[in-house]
């Protein structure tokens, strides 16, 4: 009877022994609940202050008796309980459940405890209930009594209390509790884990065994306090000396009159999710470094470092080769200089074999080595070491070698990040190469195009030169053909000498770096605009609409950009038309300025609008215009070298309007 | 008295007929000496070996310089000028077939009076022609 206390064990022989007296007494049975006797008024209110149901049912399961409790869980009043069985109060099913045990009691005259669920308004309860038969002198059972106790709250803390205790013990945390004078008190699975100690062996010890001295301070902050000191990190004692670093939770465990009488520990291993932030910290740093694009060995060194502190060793080695097998690059980290002369020849000897994965050995004494090898290898005290060459695109560039003092288990997160530390390395070497290569195309593209300035001009200027003073000194003795001769040939020279230098501004324009300043557009137009009106012989009107709004650019560029828009508007006039140009500026947006060179000029169909900015391009004929076609692709060229845009509106009728589009700049 | 001399450093033969035919046509009075080289040109002014002979070749009144000539080009003499405080007095006119801003900016920080682009235009001419009436005829190792 195990869920019974001793109360109700005491109210059980009283309720026997009673009834048996009655019996004997020879009072009717039937009487008793009748409450008319005093015995058995005295019974009645015994039972209705119990805190469990009882009730005296006759052997056809009519109840004799029934307490208070008795009438709350049936909804019943005790005059309409008494004389009725189950069946006439409960529904069948539950009636017929009641009866079998009763009948069970009944007919082996033994106590029964049994656990009955019931459907209670507020839900199921669980009783415990017991059993037993009321016997005469001679031994018959002339009833049966039941006490049942509701168990429901008991059940379920007891549910709670385990399902706790399971979550506890299954925790990979370790989750410990300690008195106040830091005393262990629990240990769970995870503690025994975390820390070595199995539970046995730990509770009852004091909780310093964990905590390095300087440390204790940690732990006991919180008491003083009064109160949790939340999460911290810190570094704690294994059983074996050794350290592991945790996060720990600590509040404090209080009695039910909310005084603290210890304090719970909850201790996650981060070993290895500080491991992992280190690694990541590592391969941030480098990638910091490489983006930084310094010169090259900072970038190895770098690299090495990381190497080093990713691969948790500190000895290591790099060497980089050229394509032809020798050494751009190499530096050691704590190897002997034998060992370095021997490697560094090694690795010569093999380069064009060498292996384009990572090779791991995790101990060298079962590695597939050869003697010289073996035997270097050993007298350095290496034990384990990886090779990690590095590559870029099948184009082995060196490789990284890490070595270990003792046999060494190479995890996941190393070989990962010596996978992304090498592959670093050869970006910032193919990179490096690629702006070598770059750079020297520029400056050879420089020395071409400065040459092609002053040595390909100079016989065109020549042949202009003599046609001139042909003409001039010998022109009175030639033909009307033969002069016309002579003109072409000053035309057909000062036009290969303007193409020359227009593709060159173009080439330069292309190929120069730009500083960026404030410039007024104001003065430039201003100034462009008088040089052109005076040495056009068309007398061209060029209004500028100030004030023009400052931009951001390269002034030589933009003089570039706005003298070739503003030659072109004077230019593309029809015969006999004054040319007419409106400069203006129009704010887009807060961030960029717009000029505008409109003209009264022949206009651009449309459909051509897509060509006018190209190389070469013409949409009129030579005889009509001249010109290279080279200007509106420089203006395009230099405008977009300074991050802005070009456009052109026209109709092909009336004019033109150009536009060339700028960051602003502030109102100086 | 000589007529002042103009010493024009030009390696190509072209330029320096249309120099001489500039001058002639503009009138300019004066006599034409031409070195071909930058190293010529520091010969001549300083007097080394046939240049000793100041009848033969006096010293100028100004200096038409190309910028690019074998040898010692036209920087490196203007920068060799800079270190030779005789010739101070020395007006340099660089003419030169290159366009280029930073030749230009180059010529002048190292003392160029004035930069010209070939071909040689009526307004260099011109400019030759101011230079020769404000410069003082010539230097002072006559």
């Amino acid at each position: 009877m195990g869920e019974f206390c001793e109360r109700d064990a005491f109210f059980l022989e009283a309720v026997s022994s009673f009834f048996n007296q009655a019996f004997e007494n020879g009072k009717a049975v039937a009487t008793v609940g009748q409450g008319a006797n005093g015995g058995t008024a005295q019974l009645q209110a015994i039972v209705d202050h119990s805190t469990a149901v009882i009730y005296v049912k006759d052997v056809d399961g009519k109840y004799i008796l029934v307490n208070r409790l008795v009438e709350k869980l049936l909804r019943h009043s005790r005059q309409q309980i008494i004389g009725k069985t189950d069946f006439d109060i409960l529904p069948e099913a539950d009636a017929r459940r009641l009866r079998e045990s009763d009948e069970k009691v009944l007919k082996t005259g033994i106590p029964l405890e049994v656990k009955e669920v019931v459907q209670r308004p507020d839900g199921l309860h669980i009783y415990v209930s017991v059993k037993f038969p009321l016997k005469d002198t001679r031994g018959s059972v002339y009833a049966e009594a039941g006490i049942s106790t509701d168990i429901t709250d008991r059940t379920h803390s007891n549910e709670c209390r385990r399902h706790l205790a399971a979550i506890v013990d299954s925790s990979e945390d370790a989750i410990i509790s300690r008195d106040l004078n830091g005393i262990i008190m629990s240990w769970n699975k995870g503690a025994e884990k975390i820390y070595g100690y199995a539970a046995e062996e730990i509770i009852g010890k004091p909780v310093t065994v964990l905590i390095p001295p300087s440390r204790e301070d940690e732990d006991t902050r919180f008491l003083r306090k009064g109160q949790p000191v939340g999460q911290y990190e810190t570094i704690q004692r294994r059983k074996d000396g050794s350290s592991v670093e945790v996060a720990v939770t600590v509040s404090a465990i209080r009695d039910e009159h909310g005084k603290i009488v210890g304090a719970s520990k909850i201790a996650r291993d981060i070993t290895s999710r500080k491991h992992l932030e280190l690694q990541q910290k590592i391969l941030y740093e480098l990638a910091a470094t490489v983006n930084r694009a310094p010169a090259m060995p900072e970038i190895y060194e770098a690299a090495l470092d990381a190497i080093c502190s990713s691969q948790n060793t500190g000895r290591a080695s790099i060497l980089l080769c050229d394509p032809g097998g020798v050494t751009r690059f190499k530096a050691w980290r704590q190897l002997s200089n034998e060992y370095r002369i021997a490697a560094e020849k090694m690795m010569e000897a093999k380069y064009r074999k060498c292996s384009f994965d990572p090779v791991y050995i995790p101990d060298v004494s079962t590695a597939p080595w050869d003697e010289p090898l073996r035997a270097l290898v050993t007298r350095e005290g290496i034990r384990a070491l990886a090779a990690l060459p590095i590559t870029y695109e099948k184009r082995p560039l060196g490789r990284f070698t890490v070595y270990y003092d003792a046999p060494h288990d190479f995890t996941h997160e190393e070989m990962f990040a010596a996978r992304i530390i090498t592959n670093q390395v050869a970006f910032a070497i193919e990179r490096q190469e690629r702006t070598e290569a770059l750079r020297q195309a520029v400056v050879q593209m420089e020395e071409f195009s400065y040459s092609i300035s002053h040595d390909l001009r100079a016989p065109i200027r020549a042949m202009q030169g003599y046609a001139h003073v042909l003409m001039h000194d010998h022109g009175a003795q030639l033909d009307d053909k033969a002069r016309e001769y002579i003109e072409r040939i000053i035309e057909g020279s000062e036009r290969a000498d303007r193409l020359i230098r227009d593709t060159l501004i173009y080439t330069r324009a292309s190929m120069r770096e730009l500083q960026l300043v404030p410039v007024s557009l104001e003065n430039l137009a201003t100034q462009i605009a008088q040089q052109l009106a005076t040495i056009t012989p068309l007398h061209p009107q060029i209004r500028i609409a100030s004030p023009l709004l400052p931009v951001m650019g390269h002034e030589p560029s933009l003089m570039q950009a706005i003298s070739n828009l503003l030659s072109n508007a004077i230019k593309f006039v029809a015969p006999g038309t004054t040319p007419q140009i409106r400069v203006r500026t129009e704010p887009r947006g807060d961030e960029e300025v717009r000029l505008w060179v409109e003209d009264n000029g022949i206009g651009i169909k449309p459909e051509y609008h897509h060509r006018l900015f190209g190389m070469f391009e013409r949409l009129e004929a030579k005889e009509n215009y001249e010109g290279t076609g080279i200007g509106l692709a420089i203006v395009r060229k230099v405008v977009e070298r300074m991050g802005g845009t070009v456009g052109v509106e026209s109709n092909g009728v009336s004019g033109s309007k150009f536009w060339i589009q700028l960051p602003a700049a502030a109102t100086p | 008295m000589n007529a002042p001399v103009i010493l024009l450093a030009e390696d190509d033969r072209n330029d320096v007929f249309f120099v001489r035919r500039g001058l002639e046509q503009a009138g300019v009075r004066a006599g034409l000496q031409v070195v071909s080289d930058g190293e010529d040109v520091m010969d001549y002014l300083t007097g080394q070996g046939i240049y000793g002979d100041r009848n033969q070749y006096p010293m100028p009144s100004l200096l038409l310089l190309d910028l690019k000539m074998p040898l010692a080009n036209g920087f490196d003499v203007l920068e060799w000028l800079r270190t030779q405080p005789a010739l101070e007095y020395l007006p340099v006119i660089v003419l030169t077939s290159s366009p280029e801003e930073r030749d230009r900016q180059k010529a002048a920080s190292l003392g160029a009076t004035r930069y010209f682009v070939k071909p040689p235009t009526l307004e260099m001419i011109s400019e030759i022609v101011q230079l020769m009436r404000t410069a003082p005829t010539t230097g002072n190792c006559h």
